[in-house]
């Protein structure tokens, strides 16, 4: 009905109110505090148990699963209530600016890596607070993807590399061996084609969109290239290598190996169990999502993962990601917020998060436990970690990700060269910048 | 002040409405006082319209006028003034121009379908069908009713590339279509939701404007020999044509707003060739580019104002 038709604009004016009201009541208010982010460091958090109530916004399908890890806290902290609200991944960022805003923001948020950027750059979040955890217990690498300047604004949570999973017996069965490289990409998925399977590859395709674009990303890095320079103070879209990467890439669609339609990430646990797809990108939850559909032993026998093939001159990749906690600086109850955060960070909770998602701990003693150690698929994630690639961390990301998704889909639509699509890509994104 | 005419005509009215009004003089006390009560009764709503519409475009206004984005929204005093910059910028996106040319293709492919399909439908519930006329009235009216989240994802399935829509397809001897994955059909796949949403609406519209043409209009046309077609074209239409005119404005209004659909559906897809101008402010948003957002919003409006008023007119002088 038109009414709902309505929502769209009415919301997108809403915000556009919100946004200035709360722009004239902020300047009325003088925040003397704006600046003490960016000194660095900040104040502990108070001795005792945790008390009243946190208000925490959760993205995605994690959010299902997080309050399983409530009761525990709460044993705890009795005096302690956590409210949580599950909010469409797609939706995280625009409702996020939108509170911070109207200054409505909650306690504690759960935020992905992908949105990380675009928030922090809001200069709207508080620095983790002092010994709040051990930073030397953490994956250094993961521990620098919360950190905007030096200064740490969000505690990793989860992390994860995407690596090359695919149906083993059906390789076997062809005669063909598990990729290393390039070449060995195509082969398998030549053979496995010529065996009958309608989908040999599987990469993140619908909707072409910026996890399109950062998985082209460790293509581009497998062939010596990047999206963007190492210092992330400049797009390099366009560099002679990445064109040779997305000519690659987009041969795979060219020759049926890759459909532009799908399967999408979901779909590709039914997809492999039926066997009309032999080998996907993906992260380690989808093992757990295979379990649950198929069962341990299925799983076993028939799924094998390593890390992503290697480029031309042997440079590996992946793409690494992960999830973080973060405290907004006008947050109620802060102090609860960071005493949760800290009880995430213990590596016992962080196993409990990997049994319950699948999601690997960024603490690093929690991989020593035999839950991780022992599971030889795990392996090959701890192994690509070492090549990862992580998302353009600037606040710009989403924008200029999408748009190089949707050139992407162009060239494996046929509607242009991978040079014409990198260059129209570059473009659109010097224009926009890195946001700084 | 003197009467008015309708204040004159009592007896007649009075008769066929079976409430007397007797007739009288309006002194310039009972007219002023009336005119508070009015104002008093209007206050809530015009209330409402300033904090949620008034107060919002202008702050729209405001904020496309400036630089801001995301990163600055806790450090409004430090946004610029930058005129008309961002409506130069807007107009003059790639991307946006493409959002309007897709909005437009919407607006003329859904409004025509939404009348077409309102009026047969109400023509049908109206005389055609007489048993269960309740059913299938409610039936056409479910999905204004239904929540557009769920709708959108039974959509998603059914047109996914072996989905029922394809198999049905296929069991018809015709190869199946990609919908979502291709932009003719992603185009049509959101046209059929829009319309399959929003044609109760023009239907229930429809019906209210057939059921108050009088009988006897169309008994005297049966006297004179005039045959069912003929009834339709001379009677039907001209006497509906104040209800045509504001369905149009309603839909056309509508769907130059079109979100939910290409959003939920696509997500603006494939290729951008379903991102419409509302789906591309809320995108501008989420990227942190508020002046931006908010200057292209502020052209929507512009857009819807235009549009409606030009139809208004049309309206009015047709009436």
């Amino acid at each position: 009905m038109m009414r709902t038709t309505r929502t769209g604009l009415s919301r997108a004016v809403g915000l556009g109110a919100a946004v200035a009201i709360t722009a004239v009541t902020l300047a009325g208010c003088g925040r003397a505090e704006d600046g003490a982010g960016s000194s660095g460091g900040s104040e502990g958090i108070s001795d005792g148990p945790a008390t009243g109530a946190i208000e925490l916004w959760a993205a995605g399908a994690e959010g299902e699963e997080l309050p399983e890890l409530f009761d525990a806290f709460i044993e705890d902290n009795p005096d302690v209530d956590i409210n949580m609200t599950p909010i469409p991944e797609e939706d995280f960022v625009t409702k996020m600016t939108a509170a911070i805003a109207a200054g409505t923001v909650p306690d504690l948020i759960y935020v992905f890596a992908e949105h990380q950027p675009a928030l922090f750059a809001t200069e709207a979040f508080a620095p983790v607070p002092d010994g709040l955890v051990d930073e030397s217990a953490f994956f250094e690498s993961v521990w620098e993807t919360g950190q905007v300047d030096d200064v740490a604004y969000g505690v990793p949570w989860f992390t994860y590399a995407r690596v090359f999973q695919y149906r083993a017996d059906l390789a076997e069965a062809a005669g063909v061996d598990a990729p290393e490289d390039w070449d060995d990409l195509r082969e398998f998925a030549r053979t496995l084609k010529d065996t009958g399977v309608a989908y040999p590859l599987g990469f993140y395709v619908v909707p072409f969109d910026e996890y399109t674009a950062a998985q082209f990303d460790t293509f581009a890095h497998q062939n010596g290239g990047g999206i963007i320079d190492d210092d992330n103070s400049a797009w390099t879209i366009n560099s002679p290598e990445n064109v040779e990467a997305l000519e690659f890439y987009s041969s795979l669609f060219a020759d049926g190996f890759v459909s532009p339609d799908g399967p999408t990430s979901v779909d590709s646990v039914a997809y492999l169990t039926e066997g009309r797809l032999a080998g996907v990108l993906n992260g380690p939850w989808l093992r757990g999502w295979i379990k649950d559909a198929n069962g341990q032993e299925w799983l076993d026998a028939n799924m094998a993962a390593l890390v992503p093939p290697a480029g031309p001159d042997g440079d590996r990749a992946a793409s690494i990601g992960g999830g973080n906690w973060a405290v907004p600086e006008d947050a109620d109850n802060a102090d609860a917020a960071w005493k949760f955060v800290q009880y995430a960070s213990e590596p016992d909770v962080q196993l409990t998060w990997f049994e319950l998602m699948g999601n690997l701990p960024t603490v690093k003693s929690a991989w020593d436990d035999p839950a991780i150690a022992e599971d030889e698929a795990l392996d090959e994630v701890r192994a690509a970690m070492e090549f990862g690639v992580p998302i353009p961390a600037v606040p710009t990301w989403n924008q200029v990700g999408k748009i190089l998704g949707e050139q992407i889909e162009r060239v494996v639509r046929g509607g242009a060269t991978p040079q014409e699509a990198l260059d129209t890509a570059q473009a659109e994104a010097e224009s926009i910048g890195v946001g700084r | 002040m003197t009467t008015t005419p309708e204040g004159r005509a009592p007896s007649h009215s009075s008769g066929a409405r079976g409430s007397p009004r007797r007739p009288r003089a309006r002194s310039s006390v009972v007219r002023r006082s009336q005119t508070r009560a009015a104002w008093l009764f209007l206050a809530p709503f015009l209330l409402v319209t300033a904090v949620f519409t008034a107060i919002p475009v202008l702050a729209a206004l405001g904020m496309s006028l400036t630089d801001l984005t995301s990163r600055d929204i806790r450090t409004p005093l430090a946004v610029e003034f930058v005129g008309l910059e961002n409506f130069v910028d807007v107009l003059t996106d790639v991307a946006f121009q493409r959002s309007m040319l897709n909005t437009a293709m919407f607006v003329l492919l859904c409004v025509p379908l939404n009348l077409a399909l309102g009026l047969a439908l109400a023509l049908l519930l109206n005389r055609g069908i007489r048993r269960l006329r309740t059913f299938f009235r409610a039936a056409a009216y479910l999905p204004v009713i239904t929540n557009i989240v769920a709708a959108a994802v039974i959509w998603q399935y059914a047109f996914a590339p072996r989905g029922p829509v394809n198999a049905a397809l296929e069991n018809l001897g015709t190869g199946g279509l990609n919908w979502l994955g291709e932009p003719p059909s992603a185009v049509a796949a959101i046209v059929m939701l829009g319309v399959w949403r929003n044609v109760g609406t023009c239907m229930v519209l429809f019906l209210a404007g057939l059921q108050s043409i009088p009988e006897s209009v169309y008994e005297a046309a049966a006297v004179d020999g005039a045959s069912a077609p003929r009834r339709f074209w001379s009677i039907t239409l001209p006497l509906l044509q104040p209800t045509t005119l504001l369905v149009t404005v309603l839909m056309t209004v509508s769907f130059l707003s079109i979100f939910e659909e290409p959003y939920l559906l696509t997500a603006g897809g494939p290729l951008g060739s379903t991102r419409s101008i509302a789906l591309w402010v809320y995108e501008q948003f989420g990227f942190g580019n508020t002046a931006a957002s908010m200057a292209g919003s502020f052209i929507l409006i512009a857009f819807v104002s235009v549009v409606a008023v030009v139809q208004f007119r049309f309206l009015r002088g047709k009436n």
